[in-house]
C-alpha cells in the first residue's frame, strides 16, 4: 500500500487542500454568500418539471449505476429537490435503482420529498423500484420505463458508463426534456449530444450549493475553487520549471541554478 | 417540393439510419476480403502497447518476470475487449512471456480461460509452468492492495482458479510482489483505471497498458502523456492494430473493416444532415422575401 | 488475539466456531440496534456522526502513519496488517444489498400480479427466469451432474446425451443472458449514428468545431491515412516534412493529446477536489440539504 511516507509531497498537498475546504465551510457560515455563476442546466429543473406536469406525464431520475457512493448520494441530494418541486406541482416521480443500499436511501428522501411539500398521499414506494445490478439490463429497463411511462422530464445524474446513451437517446426519442450531470468525463459528450442540458465536471458537485444556497455548502465551493488555484499554480510552477531546465540544458548551461531546477522536475515526476 | 426535399434530408428516419448500419456492419464482416480492404495503420498508442510488451521480452530474457494481465469484462462487451484479449494473449505467447490472468467480474474467469486455453494448445503454453489463471475475486481495492504491499501478492491471491495454492504453481514460484511483475494489463469497459494508478502503478513504477472499450478511451490520454500508462489500445480498433502488429489475422482485422465503413456511413449521414439544414435555411428565406 | 477473533472461518471445518461468532455477529447487532433506538433524539445525530468518523479513520491514518522503510514489514505500518479485516467489512456491508435488491424486487413484481397492473405478464416472466436462474445456477454449483432432461430421441439435439444442470445453466447463462447482455451493449453503435446525426449541425462557431473535430478523429481512427497518404512523411532521409502534420491520423492524434487530454485534465482536476469537499463534509458530518438535516 502506499503511503503518505512515500511521497510526503502529495501527504502535504491533500492535508493542505482539506484544510483550506474544512476551514472555507466553517468560515462560510457566517458572512455573506458568495456568488455563483449562472448554470443552465440547473436553472432548467423547474422548467422540465413545469413541462412534465402539464404534459401530465411522470417525471423520471436516474441517480447512475454506482451503488451507494458519494456520487450517487450527491445524485439523491439534488433529485431531492426535484421531487420537491415535482410534489407541489402534484405530479409522478419514478426513480429506478441499481443497488438495493441506493433504492432504500431513494425511497426515505422522495417520502420526505412528498412529505415536506404536502403532498404525502401522491408517493408510492412502488415508484422507487430496483430494476437490476447488471449495467445492460439496468439501461433496457431505464429504455423501457421512460417509453411504456411516456416521460417527459428525464433527469440523469450519476456515475455513468457506456449504458449512458441509450438511455439519453430512448427518452429523447420519446419527447423528454433531458437534463444530464455526471462526473463520468467519457459519458459527457454523449449526454451533449442526445440531451438537453448536460452539468459538466465539478459542476455536478457544485449543483447542491447551487440549487439550495446553503451557507456550509457555498462555503465549501469557495474552498474548491482555493484548492484548485493552488493546483494551477503547482502547474504552472512545473511547467515553469521544466521548460526553463530545458532551455539550460539544451545551452549547455551549467550550475546551482539548474540542478535545483532538475530536483524540481524529478521530484514532480510520477513513479 | 426544394423545401421539402431538404427537410427530409435533416429528418431521416432512424429505421432508415439503422438498417443501412446493419448492413454496413455485417457485410465487411461476412465477407472478409471487403473488409479488409480498408488498410490498418496501427496508431501510435497501439504501437507504444507492443513496444513495452516487447521491450519486456528484451529485458527479461530469462523470463523470471510475470505479467498481469488483469480483466473485467462480460460478455456485454466482448464483441471489444475479447479480441483485444486474443490479441495480447498471442504477443505474450509468441514471446514465451510468463503470464497470470485475474478476473473481477465472474464471467470474465470462463471468458478468459477459454481463451487462454485455446492459444496455449496452438502456441505450446504449459499451465503451471508458462501461465496461470488467478480467476475470479469479487474484491477488487482489497486485492490491489494486497498485490502492492511487500511480499503481499501471493497472500492477497492464494491460489489459481482451481483451488491450487500459488506456492504449488511452478510460475509463481519466485513471484513475491509488485517487483517481481514485469508489466500489467488492465482489459476493461469499466474506468478502472484511475484505482490501479493510484494503489499499484507507481508504486515501483510498473508498466501499466490499457485496453478499454472505444467509449473509455479518451480517460487515459491524460495518464499516457505523463507516462503513467505506457500503452493503449483503443476498443476492436485497437484490436485491429495489435493483429496486425503481431501477424495474426483474425476478427478483430475484419471488425476494424466493418468500422471504417460505418464511420464512411456516420459522415455521410451528418453531411446529409448539415446540407439539408443549410440549404433547407437559404431555400426558406428565399421564398420568405 | 483480535486477528484471530475477526479471521474468517471455515463452515465446514470449524462449524461450532462458526455458529458460535454468527450468533455472537447478530446477537450484538442486535443489542447496538436496540442501544440506538433507545438513545434519545437529541443524541441520535451525534452517534451517526460518530460512526461516520470511525467509519472513515482507518483509511486516513493508515496513510498518514509513516511506513517502515526497511526490515520485515518494508512498506507497513501498525495499521496495514488490519486491511484485509477492514476491506472485509466493507464487503459484508455492501453483500446485503444483494439480499435488499432481491426482496425489493419479488415486492414489486408480485404486487404487480397480484394487482393485475397493466404490464402484469411481464412480471410473471420476470419472476419465472429469476426461479430458474437461481435454481439452476444453484444446481450448477451444487449439483452440476444431476439428469435435467433425460435422452429424448436417439437423434436430434437432445441425442445421445441427457442435459444435465450444468448444461442448463450454460444455455440460460451463456446462451441466453449473455447473448443478451452483449446485444444490448452493441445497440449504442446504433444509437451513436442516430445521436450524431441530429447533433452535428454546423448553427455556431462551436457546434462546427465540434463537428470538425469529431470528423478528424473519426477518419483518423479508419481511412484517413488513406486519404492523406500522398502526403510523404519524410522530405528525404531523416529529415522529416512538416506538411506531414497535415495528415489527417496525426491531426486526430494532435487533438487527442493537445486538446482532448488538457481539456480532460483540467475538468478532472475540478472533480478530484469536487470528490475531496463532498468526501470531507460526508466523513466530518458537514453536509447540508436533502436528508442530512432531518430529524432522526
Amino acid at each position: 500500500m502506499q503511503h503518505a511516507s512515500d511521497q510526503w509531497h502529495v501527504a502535504i498537498l491533500v492535508v493542505l487542500l482539506s484544510l483550506i475546504i474544512v476551514v472555507r465551510i466553517l468560515l462560510g457560515r457566517h458572512g455573506a454568500a458568495p456568488f455563483i455563476r449562472r448554470i443552465a442546466g440547473l436553472n432548467a429543473i423547474d422548467e422540465a418539471v413545469g413541462r412534465a406536469t402539464e404534459m401530465g406525464r411522470p417525471v423520471v431520475m436516474v441517480p447512475g449505476i454506482s451503488g451507494l457512493d458519494i456520487v450517487t448520494l450527491q445524485a439523491l441530494s439534488i433529485f431531492s429537490y426535484v421531487a420537491r418541486n415535482v410534489a407541489r406541482f402534484g405530479n409522478r416521480t419514478i426513480v429506478p435503482t441499481i443497488d438495493g443500499l441506493t433504492t432504500g436511501v431513494a425511497q426515505e428522501t422522495l417520502r420526505d420529498a412528498y412529505a415536506d411539500s404536502g403532498r404525502p398521499d401522491l408517493f408510492h414506494e412502488d415508484d422507487v423500484r430496483y430494476l437490476t445490478d447488471q449495467q445492460f439490463p439496468f439501461a433496457l429497463g431505464v429504455a423501457g420505463l421512460l417509453t411504456r411511462e411516456r416521460a417527459a422530464a428525464s433527469f440523469l445524474f450519476g456515475t455513468f458508463a457506456a449504458e449512458a446513451l441509450i438511455m439519453a437517446e430512448v427518452g429523447q426519442e420519446v419527447g423528454a426534456v433531458q437534463i444530464a450531470g455526471t462526473p463520468s468525463t467519457t459519458q459527457i459528450p454523449f449526454f451533449i449530444a442526445a440531451c438537453d442540458y448536460v452539468i459538466i465536471g465539478d459542476e455536478y458537485y457544485a449543483a447542491t450549493a447551487y440549487i439550495s444556497r446553503d451557507r456550509t455548502l457555498l462555503g465549501s465551493i469557495v474552498g474548491q475553487d482555493y484548492c484548485k488555484l493552488i493546483l494551477l499554480a503547482v502547474a504552472l510552477l512545473g511547467c515553469v520549471a521544466f521548460t526553463w531546465y530545458q532551455w539550460l540544458t539544451q545551452h549547455h548551461h551549467a550550475g546551482p541554478l539548474i540542478e535545483h531546477l532538475k530536483y524540481i522536475v524529478n521530484y514532480f515526476k510520477p513513479g | 417540393m426544394e423545401t421539402s426535399l431538404w427537410q427530409r434530408m435533416q429528418t431521416i428516419d432512424r429505421r432508415v439510419i439503422y438498417a443501412l448500419l446493419l448492413l454496413v456492419i455485417i457485410v465487411p464482416i461476412l465477407v472478409p476480403s471487403l473488409g479488409g480492404a480498408v488498410p490498418i495503420i496501427p496508431s501510435q498508442q497501439s504501437l507504444d502497447f507492443y513496444n513495452t510488451i516487447e521491450g519486456l521480452a528484451k529485458s527479461d530474457p530469462e523470463r523470471k518476470k510475470l505479467v498481469i494481465v488483469d480483466g473485467w469484462w462480460a460478455a456485454g462487451t466482448r464483441g471489444e475487449n475479447q479480441w483485444q484479449e486474443q490479441a495480447i494473449l498471442t504477443h505474450l505467447m509468441q514471446r514465451r512471456i510468463h503470464f497470470a490472468t485475474l478476473s473481477f467480474d465472474p464471467q470474465n474467469k470462463t471468458l478468459t480461460q477459454n481463451i487462454a486455453q485455446n492459444l496455449a494448445a496452438k502456441y505450446h503454453y504449459v499451465y503451471g509452468q508458462d501461465y496461470v489463471l488467478w480467476g475470479y475475486r469479487p474484491q477488487f481495492v482489497p486485492t490491489l492492495k494486497g498485490i502492492s504491499s511487500p511480499n503481499g501478492l501471493q497472500e492477497a491471491i492464494k491460489t489459481d482458479q482451481n483451488g491450487t495454492p500459488l506456492g504449488q504453481i511452478p510460475v509463481m514460484k519466485d513471484i513475491k510482489d509488485l517487483k517481481d511483475i514485469g508489466a500489467i494489463i488492465e482489459i476493461t469497459p469499466t474506468g478502472s483505471l484511475g484505482t490501479w494508478i493510484g494503489l499499484v502503478q507507481g508504486k515501483y513504477n510498473t508498466p501499466l497498458l490499457y485496453a478499454p472499450t472505444a467509449v473509455m478511451a479518451p480517460d487515459a490520454y491524460p495518464f499516457l502523456d505523463s507516462g503513467q500508462v505506457s500503452g493503449l489500445l483503443t476498443g476492436v480498433k485497437g484490436a485491429g492494430d495489435y493483429e496486425q502488429l503481431t501477424g495474426t489475422h483474425t476478427f478483430g482485422t475484419r471488425a476494424t473493416g466493418a468500422l471504417s465503413l460505418v464511420y464512411a456511413l456516420i459522415i455521410v449521414f451528418v453531411i446529409l444532415g448539415n446540407v439539408g439544414y443549410h440549404v433547407g435555411r437559404a431555400a426558406a428565406r428565399r421564398e420568405g422575401q | 488475539m483480535f486477528h484471530h477473533f475477526f479471521a474468517p472461518v471455515s463452515p465446514h471445518t470449524h462449524t461450532a466456531e462458526y455458529v458460535g461468532k454468527l450468533l455472537f455477529g447478530l446477537v450484538f447487532v442486535f443489542a447496538i440496534l436496540a442501544v440506538l433506538q433507545a438513545a434519545p433524539k437529541t443524541w441520535r445525530k451525534s452517534i451517526i456522526a460518530v460512526f461516520t468518523f470511525l467509519g472513515g479513520i482507518y483509511y486516513a491514518v493508515e496513510f498518514f502513519w509513516p511506513a517502515d522503510k526497511i526490515g520485515p514489514n518494508a512498506g507497513e505500518n501498525w495499521l496495514t496488517p488490519y486491511q484485509p479485516f477492514v476491506a472485509n467489512l466493507s464487503a459484508v456491508v455492501g453483500s446485503f444489498s444483494v439480499g435488499i435488491g432481491m426482496i425489493s424486487l419479488l415486492q414489486f413484481h408480485t404486487r404487480a400480479i397480484a394487482r393485475q397492473r397493466a404490464g402484469w405478464g411481464n412480471s410473471v416472466a420476470l419472476i419465472l427466469c429469476f426461479a430458474a436462474m437461481l435454481t439452476f445456477g444453484l444446481l450448477n454449483q451444487y449439483a452440476p451432474h444431476l439428469t435435467i432432461i433425460p435422452p429424448l430421441l436417439p437423434f436430434g439435439p437432445f441425442a445421445p446425451r441427457a442435459q444435465n444442470s450444468h448444461d442448463v445453466f450454460n444455455f440460460l447463462y451463456l446462451g441466453g443472458y449473455a447473448n443478451l447482455d452483449a446485444a444490448t451493449f452493441s445497440l449504442i453503435a446504433f444509437y451513436i449514428a442516430s445521436a450524431s446525426y441530429r447533433a452535428f449541425r454546423v448553427r455556431s462557431w462551436e457546434s462546427t468545431l465540434l463537428m470538425v473535430s469529431a470528423l478528424i478523429v473519426m477518419l483518423g481512427a479508419t481511412f484517413g491515412a488513406a486519404i492523406t497518404g500522398g502526403i510523404h512523411p519524410y522530405l528525404s532521409p531523416g529529415v522529416e516534412n512538416p506538411w506531414a502534420n497535415l495528415r489527417i491520423e496525426r491531426l486526430s492524434e494532435w487533438l487527442l493529446t493537445q486538446i482532448n487530454a488538457p481539456a480532460q485534465r483540467g475538468i478532472l482536476f475540478g472533480i478530484y477536489v469536487g470528490g475531496l469537499a463532498v468526501s470531507l463534509r460526508l466523513w466530518l458530518s458537514l453536509e447540508r440539504g436533502a436528508y442530512f438535516d432531518k430529524e432522526i
